[in-house]
């Protein structure tokens, strides 16, 4: 009973670190459709940036946050336009030209960072949940996932560049007779992008120590949970992440830490035998 | 959907036949007696070393470090040595730079037998099939010995080129007990290889005999082990359950995390309700700072005895702000009196490169002066003869005394190589293990819960 109780809250964190991870890649890989790989680079940039504003900047926590998220919504969308939009044809290309930014980038850390792992601070105090104490930056998490959720649903639905960019993932020729410009539609989903992945890594960074690698990890567990909540389906994103969170943190308890990691992605396999287009995914 | 359900059958098949491949694979590589050489706390004196049956052993002192003479000294040739390292890996730049700093070191006191020593390195970039590449070349340029070799997928990939090449290899790191074995199984084919540094099984012997000092100290009898679940840690397993066994300590949990892990809250909280009266850790990634984090956040009253890879660093209190307070680190190699050298490259590597030397890089610049000694011993470069050496002496570093086992590994004992295990209090790594080098009038923080709030109250220690 204990054991259940640890990992309904545990499972519930555990699956929002992923969704807060995925919200982001899914617009850009699931609703615009490009392997975007840079994607943990980005979320590994942000955590940086706040650490070197914070620590050598002396830059008070109110200013440094928002400035790293400027930065990196900037450098997504620079990223976008010079390195993506020469490719958008050729999803592969894509693929390939943003792992090589991706690790470009990871050297860059390595020799501006050091090797060392940096720390940044978490949202303090505790608060007891069922009797267990939790951090409060779990707290935290949770909110603004729900609102970033939330927000992104609200922008794709209702708002006008929201339906361009889902119109212009359903068919680039027939988003361009109803008069959309694809390319300008790319440039807002790149800047969303970015914004998305700059609040993942101010929420997540402070969890763990942030290394030059520690990008990879999550990225592909997006990779698995958009895919598994269907390519294109945000909704199918938040699912996903809850069934990869819940499955891994149960896991963990059954099989141990290192095989736990191994039980979602069989479940995707498994998922996928029966629809190959992800849970929510629509066929051609 | 018939095809669809034998894909799915098929996907469990596979599933179900690797999970059982997987238990099948750890009973099988149970073994039934050890096969490495193990030397523990309570069994070994320096007595006990020098009168033991076998060759009669010698101890040598490795050339102190002394400043560059004024006037350049003369050679009459040059030797080539080789450094063989993951430099891809910080810790590989780290070694290679000891290496470097104890080859300038040599060459500035004169060299060896009057030749200077020139160093060759190549990156193995982490892979075995690289190592074995570099190997091949290194010996292919004439060196006479490879230093470095930290992964043990590397060791393991040039052992069978040793007995071709017949250029000695000095590794400092690559623990893994299997090398040691074939060292012992075959030592004519093998025994081009030594290691200063320990095997894995000495590296568990070494946080068993504080687990089991601190059982005997407080009459703990349980303990909760938290691990980083990969397969590094399977002979720290194996170890612990033959230990614990003999010592009386029962391991209540253990309990295995994936290397990404973000909280230990429910672990700790699982650690709590087995009863455990202390608790012993080991990751080699960034659980380090996690497990500080929670182990402030939940207030466990429980004494942690372990190891990381970060948690060693001397800036980690403050990367974790502080919440790394009362956890007990391992350390290979400390800023502590360990031998009349530490201190001394301790600060003069800190100087030159700005940051400390942690763990390998200290066995890495060992190796160096150990080979330097022994060819001076022995008068000779010849392979043959040096190998004699290394067999029969013992050599002063910086990390600790050498004296290498049947296995040619470095001997884990108190006086000789052992790490250091030291308590982070108020941001400092004070030193509470081994005895040998505790400074006189330490305290130990211990762990009380008050009112759900952890206090740390000081005890005399030892």
């Amino acid at each position: 009973m204990e054991e259940l109780k640890y990992i309904l809250i545990f499972g519930s964190f555990h699956s929002l670190t992923y969704l807060v991870f995925s919200l982001g890649f899914s617009l850009v890989f699931g609703v615009a459709r490009l392997p975007n790989l840079t994607y943990g680079a980005l979320y590994v940039l942000t955590g940086y940036s706040t650490y070197v504003f914070l620590n050598y900047l002396n830059t008070p926590l109110y200013l440094a946050v928002p400035v790293s998220i400027l930065l990196t919504a900037a450098i997504s969308l620079a990223i976008g336009e010079s390195v993506i939009k020469p490719a958008i044809k050729f999803p592969v290309s894509v693929f390939i030209t943003t792992v090589a930014v991706a690790y470009i980038f990871e050297e860059l850390f390595s020799i501006q960072m050091g090797l060392k792992p940096v720390t940044l601070p978490l949202y303090p105090g505790t608060t007891s949940i069922l009797g267990i104490p939790v951090s409060n930056h779990w707290l935290l998490i949770t909110a603004v996932c729900l609102a970033m959720t939330l927000a992104l649903l609200a922008f794709l639905y209702k708002t006008s560049t929201g339906k361009a960019i889902r119109a212009v993932a359903e068919s680039w020729e027939e988003s361009m007779r109803l008069g959309i410009n694809p390319l300008r539609v790319l440039r807002a989903t790149f800047l969303i992008s970015g914004v998305y992945a700059a609040l993942t890594g101010i929420l997540l960074a402070p969890l763990k120590a942030l290394t030059p690698t520690a990008g990879w990890s999550p990225l592909f567990a997006a990779f698995a949970i958009v895919v598994m909540g269907g390519i294109g389906n945000i909704l199918g994103t938040v699912v996903a992440s809850l069934v990869y969170g819940f499955i891994e943190q149960s896991m963990v308890y059954v099989l141990g830490g290192g095989i736990a990691r191994v039980a979602p992605l069989i479940l995707i396999l498994l998922i996928l035998v029966f629809r190959p287009h992800g849970l929510f995914g629509r066929g051609e | 959907m018939k095809l669809q359900i034998i894909q799915a059958v098929l996907i469990v098949l596979i599933v179900v036949a690797g999970i059982v491949g997987y238990y099948v694979g750890q009973q099988v590589v149970t073994p039934t007696a050890p096969i490495v050489e193990v030397t523990r706390y309570a069994t070994v004196t320096l007595r006990e070393t020098v009168t033991q049956p076998g060759p009669t052993i010698t101890i040598v002192q490795t050339t102190p470090v002394t400043p560059p003479t004024t006037t350049p000294p003369e050679f009459v040739g040059t030797v080539k040595v080789g450094a063989l390292l993951p430099l891809n890996l910080p810790i590989g730049k780290m070694m290679l730079s000891a290496i470097q700093l104890a080859v300038e070191e040599i060459n500035a006191a004169g060299g060896v037998l009057n030749h200077k020593i020139e160093l060759v390195y190549y990156d193995t970039q982490w892979s075995g099939d690289k190592a074995a590449e570099g190997y091949r070349k290194l010996a292919e340029d004439g060196v006479k010995v490879v230093f470095g070799v930290f992964g043990s997928h590397e060791a393991l990939a040039i052992m069978d080129l040793l007995p071709l090449y017949e250029v000695l290899v000095i590794a400092s790191g690559a623990v893994s007990d299997a090398i040691d074995a074939k060292v012992l199984e075959n030592y004519e084919y093998y025994k081009y290889w030594f290691r200063t540094y320990v095997n894995a099984t000495s590296q568990a012997a070494a946080t068993w005999d504080l687990l089991a000092y601190l059982s005997r100290r407080f009459g703990w009898t349980k303990v909760a082990w938290i691990y980083e679940d990969l397969p590094w840690v399977i002979p720290h397993a194996l170890y612990g359950q033959e230990r614990s066994v003999k010592e009386g300590i029962e391991v209540v949990t253990a309990i295995g995390v994936p290397t990404d892990i973000t909280s230990f809250t429910d672990v700790f909280a699982r650690v709590m309700a087995s009863g455990a009266q202390y608790i012993t850790w080991q990751f080699s990634g960034t659980e380090d700072y996690v497990f500080a984090r929670d182990y402030f956040l939940s207030q466990v009253p429980l004494l942690a005895v372990g190891g990381g890879t970060y948690a060693m660093l001397d800036v980690f209190y403050n990367q974790t702000m502080g919440a790394a307070e009362g956890l007990i680190c391992i350390s290979w190699g400390f800023p502590a009196p360990i031998t009349p050298r530490t201190m001394e490259f301790y600060e003069k590597y800190k100087k030159l490169f700005g940051t400390e030397p942690i763990f390998t890089t200290w066995y890495a610049y060992d190796s160096v002066y150990v080979w330097a000694e022994a060819v001076r011993k022995a008068g000779t470069f010849d392979t043959d003869k040096v190998i004699k050496v290394l067999e029969t002496s013992v050599f002063v570093g910086t990390a600790g005394i050498y004296e290498f086992t049947r296995s040619h590994t470095a001997k884990l004992a108190p006086d000789r190589i052992y790490p250091i295990y030291f308590q982070w209090q108020q941001g400092r790594r004070v030193v509470v293990w081994p005895f040998r080098v505790v400074e006189y009038g330490t305290k130990l923080l211990f762990p009380k819960s008050v009112d759900g709030t952890r206090v740390w109250i000081e005890i005399p220690w030892p």
